[in-house]
């Protein structure tokens, strides 16, 4: 309860307005050489606020994000929102691991958790659509690897200015 | 003991959102309950879409803005003169129409159906990976319907799969779960195209080896399965190869539409001209068959 006292309702409005940006940068188009390593935006940040804010954001918020994205993107309803809610559900778990371990360690053991986020997704996306999973499919992988420093650094720094904790 | 209680509230309330997602996936991949949800989801996120898409638009416009003058003169005088081509063969067209429908009438055969269009203009914006799904700035408030067959200037795009208020999704003629009904134009010979997965490629499976196919045919859509009306390309058939001991030819064909190219693309509805009544729309797919059929008769006759 105390921790919730800590931060105001500010949090909701940062959090939704990371989100937009996320979905955004999801939806935009880039150019094609580009388009197979651009990252999950989405569960980066998605990432980021379990990690830092796990008693605000976890499973049942992963699953609304994973709602909207399914909206976006015309997907079946509850894909993404259970690969979402498991990608918070893990990073709750481990959030404690997760922030003392060095830099180099966190990309690693991030990337990890969102390539299982990805593999659930595909294969239920499998199961739905009958899609295949692809080689390509784990491209952004690494475009996640080299984003996550940069999305780590630049909402601390945001949630430093908005004093959350 | 506090964490050990946060822990299992936790697990529970993942168990739970997994629990419904699962219920909610089956709704969703076997019935359209949740299309109204969709609809409303889709409408307030409708800004991010817009805000997506800006970028490209913005570069358009730029590379518009800093187009020369002449380059522009020059692509107004070819404007100009596809216009008054296009204009003296309509002139033609209707023409040949009055005599097709009066020789229609002959062989008591029913009307060809007449395609309403719709223009539509795509969103910017990147649904997939392999860009198989393309959406279009056009929904149930235009009257968009699921099914509806999608064109551009040369040829077939794809089909609606998925309407929303404000927009809708299409899915190209490529994407691998895909295939469409065509015939050659040459023979009329009837077979399916299907997506491969490549914004070039598709594929002409199931032709026997003796088959009467080659290289440079035209696809035109079929009309059977009263998706795609008849008569429109589809693809050109780029590569014909016989394998021995195999028992379909291997067929690939090339989509004449320019599928990642085109800005602008056309919904055609089956809405029907005034003269045609109610029963006779009802049974379009199958007056399409048997138009189809009597066009075969004939090639064969003349070989």
């Amino acid at each position: 309860m105390n921790s919730k006292s800590r931060s105001p309702r500010r949090i909701y409005f940062l959090f939704a307005f990371t989100c937009f940006v996320a979905f955004t940068l999801m939806l935009v188009q880039v150019p094609d050489w580009l388009a197979s390593f651009w990252p999950d935006w989405m569960a980066l940040i998605l990432v980021y606020w379990a990690l830092y804010t796990p008693s605000r954001v976890g499973p049942i918020t992963g699953f609304v994000v994973g709602t909207m994205l399914e909206v976006l993107f015309a997907k079946t309803f509850g894909v993404l929102s259970l690969g979402m809610a498991a990608l918070a559900f893990m990073v709750n778990l481990s959030h404690l691991q997760l922030r003392v371990t060095s830099r180099w360690q966190q990309v690693f053991l991030v990337v990890l958790f969102v390539a299982i986020f990805k593999l659930v997704n595909l294969w239920l996306e499998g199961m739905v659509d009958g899609a295949k999973i692809t080689a390509s499919d784990w491209y952004s992988l690494l475009g996640n690897f080299l984003i996550w420093p940069f999305v780590n650094i630049a909402l601390d720094e945001l949630r430093r200015a908005f004093r959350i904790r | 003991m506090a964490n050990q209680f946060r822990k299992n509230n936790l697990s529970v309330k993942f168990a739970v959102v997994v629990f419904v997602s699962l219920l909610l996936m089956a709704i969703d991949a076997n019935t359209s309950w949740l299309s109204g949800v969709r609809n409303v989801l889709s409408v307030g996120l409708r800004p991010i879409q817009t805000l997506a898409s800006m970028p490209s638009v913005l570069g358009g416009n730029v590379s518009e803005f800093l187009t020369a003058e002449p380059d522009v003169k020059i692509a107004y005088e070819n404007l100009r003169n596809e216009y008054f081509k296009l204009k003296s063969e309509t002139l033609l067209l209707r023409t040949l129409q009055e005599e097709n429908a009066g020789l229609r009438a002959l062989l008591d055969a029913t009307e060809r159906l007449e395609e309403k269009v719709t223009l539509a203009e795509l969103m910017q914006v990147n649904l997939d990976r392999d860009k198989h799904r393309v959406s279009v700035g056009r929904g149930i408030n235009s009257g968009v319907y699921v099914g509806q067959a999608v064109i551009d200037d040369q040829g077939v795009i794809g089909q609606v799969t998925e309407v929303m208020p404000l927009s809708s999704v299409i899915v190209l003629i490529t994407d691998p779960s895909h295939a469409l009904p065509v015939q050659v134009e040459r023979n009329g010979l009837r077979t399916i195209v299907r997506g491969t997965g490549s914004l070039s490629t598709l594929v002409v499976p199931y032709l026997n080896q003796n088959s009467d196919i080659k290289k440079g045919d035209i696809l035109l859509s079929s009309g059977l399965g009263g998706r795609f009306p008849n008569g429109y390309p589809v693809a050109e058939v780029s590569d014909v190869r016989i394998i021995e001991d195999q028992a379909y030819m291997e067929v690939s064909a090339q989509p004449v539409a320019k599928l990642d190219r085109s800005n602008h693309v056309l919904l055609l509805s089956r809405e029907k001209t005034a003269s045609v009544s109610d029963k006779e729309r009802d049974s379009d797919a199958s007056s399409s068959l048997i138009e189809l059929e009597s066009v075969d008769d004939g090639e064969t006759d003349e070989q």
